[in-house]
């Protein structure tokens, strides 16, 4: 997993609970790392422990805590990280997620050993899409409806997330029903 | 070259594939320009020279066709010109058109650009890498924000282990101190493992019980240090307490490994170790032995400052003293010692003892003994100040009592001295029927009360003298002349005296602190002016530190003088002290004084003469408006001036015997005046002082000169006419005497011839004659006496026959008008000493005039020989009993030309010189001529002339 993504965890709990708390957690989750590099790449089951920890110690369900992850990835980590590069990717929450399949694209070609997610945009009109979600990595389909709900919040415009289609035996992949208005 | 296919491509497919592509003509004109381009260079249209928005960057070539077409193989870089963004790409050529086709898109190095130019990813076509390189590059800016916080969480983690190590080095520091601290505490130290068997103690421990580590290590504390007298519910607290795992402290009885049972203080704390499970305890012991024997001591230092404390004199305190240390402390004898009178020795004054040594032989001879300095326990106590313990007197080379004591039983004892300020009171030593080692702490504490009982005697006698002082103070209060009052910062009365009632005739019942307003009102009407008293009291009241001096005037005429000044303790004002004086006298002694005082300025400024008061300097302390005027300095500058500097002889207390004196004054004109001066001397003040009077003499000087002067003309003339008339009478006389003789012989010559007829007329010439040679002879005299011719020839003579020849002479006188001559004899006298013709002359003119003025009557002579001053006169009285002469007449009898009466002279002859000549004679030859004679009582002239010769006489008869 993205160094970003677990750095992204322990900013948020730190900002929210200071950095005892993400002792305790790293502690809880037998996750000795003192600082995340950003692009590198981390075993997957370091950040499912880490979510994991932070659910006993902060008491809180696993799919809750992934979704205001995706929120906090969006509105702070993604705009302190990428800055500008967050405005250029799209004008608004349309234009952002409809490129969004090409900017992972691009990330996989550039960082081959991420094995980020890929998405797809489907039925796309004025104020609504499909998003298809397509990961290795079960269980982070919370993590994506909280990042199309922090987009919104970052286009200041009112965005509805469902989730319409489950991975599972039938399906190989998540769909996301976003609507915005 | 054939023309690029793409220029053949539509637009919006050219725009999508290369949306920032540039066509120029051979002349670098814009031919077309990629829609994004386009979007970001807004300005730049077709047919604009490309140089209008860019210029070439690389490669270095000019803007030629040819050397484009030359260059088709290298990167161009086109550099925009206002927001200095780049293009870069690859150059195409359409060889038939010559069109330069250049395919490219901004060079992203840093997301502001992209950001500043407007752009999306979406402006740039899928294919373009420059999102892929913004992509990476954002990922290298992560990646060093990323390396940045490593940095910073690794030096901190370095601060920290830092602190960390410091923190752990500090607590092994402390550990080894701790360790350290609980080897060398003097507190017995225990240390158990968890099943409570003793793992260490520390040598305190040791030293206490008697137990090595070695002996105890391993065994439970409580079976070797608890005995019979330790408290089995005190155990079952500190095993409940262990159990438990708390702390706890209690007092216990332990004992020592030789059975010596000892309190002491316990204090238990749990060890736990890492997961908090018991590891065991440590026990700090605290003997109690010592402060439990502090804690008497203290009780005794305690009663002690309590019984000095209540008893106001020590003396009388120190056998209670004696009584209550013995008893508390378990002692057998206690004794004071203080030195006698001449300080030669220590007797004993007080004695406390307990019953069974009371009357013991070691007592009873101590009672009467005496200790020179250094001499036994006393004397070595006195001589070096300080406290001595002696634990077993046998061994003492100085206890002289040691017989007596072994009798009695006495093993021990200790003294100490009583001081205060350096000052020794005496000492006191108590005694014990045991040898007792010597207690420092104990000794310290008597020191202490030593010093508690000297202080406590010397404020004895501090205070019988303050006593004194007070009784003093109090009898100088009762006893001074002066009205004294106390009052309070309230005005009212705390105190009076006496005389201060006496003085203001206060009455009794007004005295009461109730009758205040009473007495008020009393004092007002006692004065004259009452708002002026009570307003000063005011002042004085607002500034209660103030002093005041004023005079208080009463009604009935008295006056006092009030003195007043603030009452002060320290820095703090309690009142104020009034005291008053009866000063009528001296008021009215200063009332009579500047009276005196003013009319003696007014007598001095207004003299004429000058006055000037002179200080023992010589310097001028008072001149008047006359000195000034004479010094001609102005008014008041001659004050603190030298008086050498006015009279430059100066002026000495010699002077004043003077009665006065002329020296010369020097005026501020430097003008030398004569003054007269008289001077007077005073002491004022201490000083004495010179007053010097004096006049400006320079015109009397000027009138006595000319005086002078006159008088010396005057003389010279009187000189000149006396010689005169003495030549005058001298050729006057000589004629005369020829007329007379030859008158004379006529008148024989007639008689004898019987020519009678001539006889008349001859005798009057005669007469006549006569007259005038006598008026000549009288002229000639008073002209050699006052030419200063008359020569005093004295010699020896028998003066009697003299007085019988002039007799002789006067007696035709006398008979011409009835009058008798009486002569009053004498004791013959002997040889006299005078010039005879002059003497003669003398007496005769006196017996003549007699004869002359006196009719019918008597003429007497007598004489009286006088002793004066051991010089022998004699006193030649003519007296008559004629009319006498009148005291106005008298005055000028003397007077040359001169008879008192006029008619008389005609009646009597004479030129009425005779007297003036008589005077001027007895002066010559010494002596006087004095009158005395009343109208119509006779007239007495008394010549005194010296018998003897007297050699100054002689000198001055000339």
């Amino acid at each position: 997993m993205y160094g970003m993504v677990n750095k992204a965890l322990e900013e948020m709990v730190c900002d929210a609970h200071g950095e005892e708390v993400w002792e305790k957690i790293k502690l809880k989750s037998g996750v000795d790392v003192d600082v995340f590099i950003s692009q590198e790449g981390y075993p997957d089951e370091m950040t499912y422990q880490l979510v994991g920890a932070a659910s006993e110690v902060l008491n809180a369900p696993a799919a809750d805590l992934l979704e205001a992850f995706g929120g906090h990835w969006v509105l702070k980590t993604a705009v302190k990280g990428y800055g500008h590069l967050m405005t250029a990717v799209g004008a608004n929450l349309k234009e952002f997620l409809v490129y969004l399949p090409n900017f992972h694209t691009r990330v996989s070609l550039i960082f081959p050993h991420l094995n980020p997610p890929r998405f797809l945009c489907s039925e796309v009109t004025d104020n609504s899409l499909n998003l298809h979600y397509y990961s290795d990595r079960p269980g982070l389909a919370p993590f994506v409806r909280g990042l199309v709900k922090g987009l919104g919040q970052h286009y200041k415009t009112e965005v509805a997330v469902e989730q319409t289609g489950f991975r599972g035996p039938d399906l190989d992949h998540d769909i996301f029903k976003v609507n915005w208005s | 070259m054939p023309a690029t296919p793409l220029l053949n491509f539509p637009k919006p497919l050219l725009d999508q594939l290369f949306p920032y592509h540039l066509v120029l003509d051979q002349n670098f004109k814009v031919v077309d320009i990629g829609d994004c381009l386009a979007r970001i260079q807004p300005e730049l249209a077709v047919g604009d020279p490309m140089e209008k928005a860019f210029t070439l960057e690389r490669p270095k070539i000019g803007l030629d066709f040819d050397e484009f077409s030359e260059n088709l193989n290298m990167l161009f870089a086109f550099e925009e010109k206002s927001n200095r963004y780049r293009l870069r790409g690859q150059i195409l050529l359409s060889e038939d058109d010559r069109r330069i086709i250049f395919l490219c898109s901004p060079w992203i190095s840093d997301l502001d650009v992209l950001w500043r130019l407007g752009l999306g990813l979406n402006d740039f076509p899928l294919h373009d890498a420059s999102v892929d390189v913004l992509q990476v590059l954002q990922s290298q800016k992560m990646m060093v924000e990323d390396l940045k916080n490593l940095n910073t969480r690794l030096t901190n983690q370095r601060a920290a282990l830092r602190e960390s190590n410091q923190q752990l080095l500090d607590r092994q520091e402390q550990m080894r101190r701790l360790s350290l601290v609980a080897a060398q505490t003097t507190s017995p130290v225990i240390l158990a493992d968890a099943n409570d068997r003793v793992e260490w103690v520390n040598q305190a421990f040791t030293n206490l019980t008697g137990y090595s580590l070695e002996e105890v290590k391993g065994r439970i504390p409580s079976s070797f240090l608890c005995g019979p007298e330790t408290d089995p519910k005190t155990l079952e607290i500190i095993t409940e307490s262990n159990l438990a795992g708390t702390p706890f402290s209690c007092e216990i009885v332990n004992y020592t490994k030789a059975g010596k049972a000892y309190w002491l203080d316990l204090e238990v704390h749990p060890i736990r170790d890492e997961n908090g499970g018991n590891a065991g305890f440590m026990a700090i012991q605290h003997d109690l032995t010592a402060r439990r024997l502090a804690a008497r001591y203290a009780e005794v230092e305690y009663s002690i400052t309590r019984l000095l404390a209540e008893q106001q004199d020590a003396s009388y305190c120190l056998k209670a003293l004696l009584a209550l240390i013995g008893k508390k402390m378990g002692y057998c004898a206690g004794l004071f010692w203080s030195p006698t009178e001449d300080k030669t020795q220590l007797t004993c004054r007080h004695v406390w003892a307990q019953p069974s040594i009371e009357d013991s032989e070691f007592l009873v001879y101590s009672r009467v003994m005496g200790f020179a300095p250094g001499i036994g326990l006393p004397g070595s106590v006195w001589a070096e100040a300080k406290s001595r313990w002696m634990p077993d007197l046998s061994k003492e080379t100085n206890f002289s009592r040691l017989g007596i004591a072994s009798n009695s039983g006495v093993r021990s004892g200790f003294g100490f001295p009583i001081l205060a300020n350096g000052n020794f009171f005496g000492m006191i030593e108590f005694f014990d029927f045991e040898v007792r080692e010597p207690d420092s702490t104990l000794l310290d504490m008597f020191s202490r009360i030593g010093l508690q009982i000297g202080q406590a005697m010397e404020r004895s006698e501090a205070e019988a003298k303050r006593a004194e002082l007070l009784s003093l103070l109090q009898a100088i209060f009762d006893a001074t002349d002066n009205g004294i009052v106390v009052t309070n910062l309230k005005q009212e009365i705390v105190s009076q005296n006496q005389r201060m009632i006496d003085l203001w005739r206060v009455p009794p019942e007004f005295l009461n602190p109730n009758q205040i307003d009473s007495l008020r009102e009393f004092i007002r009407e006692q004065l004259v002016d009452p708002q002026s008293f009570i307003d000063r009291i005011r002042e004085l009241q607002a500034d209660p530190r103030q002093t005041s001096r004023d005079v208080v005037h009463f009604k009935d005429g008295r006056v006092l003088d009030r003195y007043s000044q603030a009452h002060i303790i320290g820095d703090h004002v309690f009142g104020r002290v009034w005291s008053y004086r009866d000063v009528t006298d001296q008021a009215k002694s200063e009332e009579a004084l500047r009276e005196s005082e003013a009319r003696f300025r007014v007598v001095a400024e207004t003299a004429s003469d000058g006055i000037l008061t002179i200080d023992e300097r010589d310097q001028v302390l008072y001149a008047n408006a006359a000195a000034s005027r004479i010094f001609t300095y102005p008014k008041g500058s001659l004050i603190g001036m030298p008086l050498q500097d006015l009279i430059p002889v100066g002026i000495s207390h010699s002077f004043c015997s003077l009665q006065s004196f002329e020296v010369l004054g020097l005026n501020k004109s430097g003008i030398y005046l004569p003054l007269e001066v008289s001077v007077g001397e005073s002491t004022i003040a201490g000083e004495n002082q010179l007053t010097v009077i004096f006049r400006d003499i320079t015109e009397r000087k000027r009138v006595e000169s000319q005086l002078q002067e006159a008088k010396e003309q005057a003389e010279a003339s009187n000189r000149s006419k006396s010689e005169f008339l003495a030549n005058m009478s001298h050729e006057l006389r000589t004629p005369l005497n020829a007329i007379l003789g030859y008158s004379e012989i006529i008148a024989e010559d007639a008689t004898d011839n019987g020519h009678t007829e001539y006889l008349s007329d001859l005798n009057r010439i005669l007469t006549a004659g006569r007259h005038l040679l006598s008026l000549i002879n009288d002229i000639l005299d008073l002209s050699k006496i006052e030419a200063g011719k008359m020569i005093i020839q004295p010699e020896w003579i028998n003066v009697e026959t003299l007085v019988e020849e002039c007799i002789a002479t006067v007696k035709p006188l006398a008979a011409k008008n009835n009058n008798k001559i009486v002569v009053h004899p004498w004791s013959p006298l002997g040889s006299y000493w005078t010039d005879p013709t002059r003497f003669r002359q003398s007496l005769f003119n006196l017996l003549s005039n007699a004869c002359k003025f006196t009719q019918n009557g008597q003429v007497e002579l007598s004489m009286q020989p006088e002793m004066i001053e051991g010089k022998e006169w004699t006193h030649w009285c003519v007296r008559d009993n004629g009319k006498g002469i009148s005291e106005e007449d008298q005055q000028k009898l003397f007077t040359a030309f001169t008879q008192v009466n006029s008619s008389s002279s005609k009646n009597e002859g004479g030129t009425g010189l005779g007297l003036a000549i008589t005077r001027r004679l007895c002066d010559a030859m010494g002596g006087k001529i004095e009158l005395k004679s009343a109208l119509g009582e006779g007239s007495a002239f008394t010549i005194t002339l010296p018998r003897l010769k007297l050699s100054e006489l002689d000198d001055s008869m000339l």
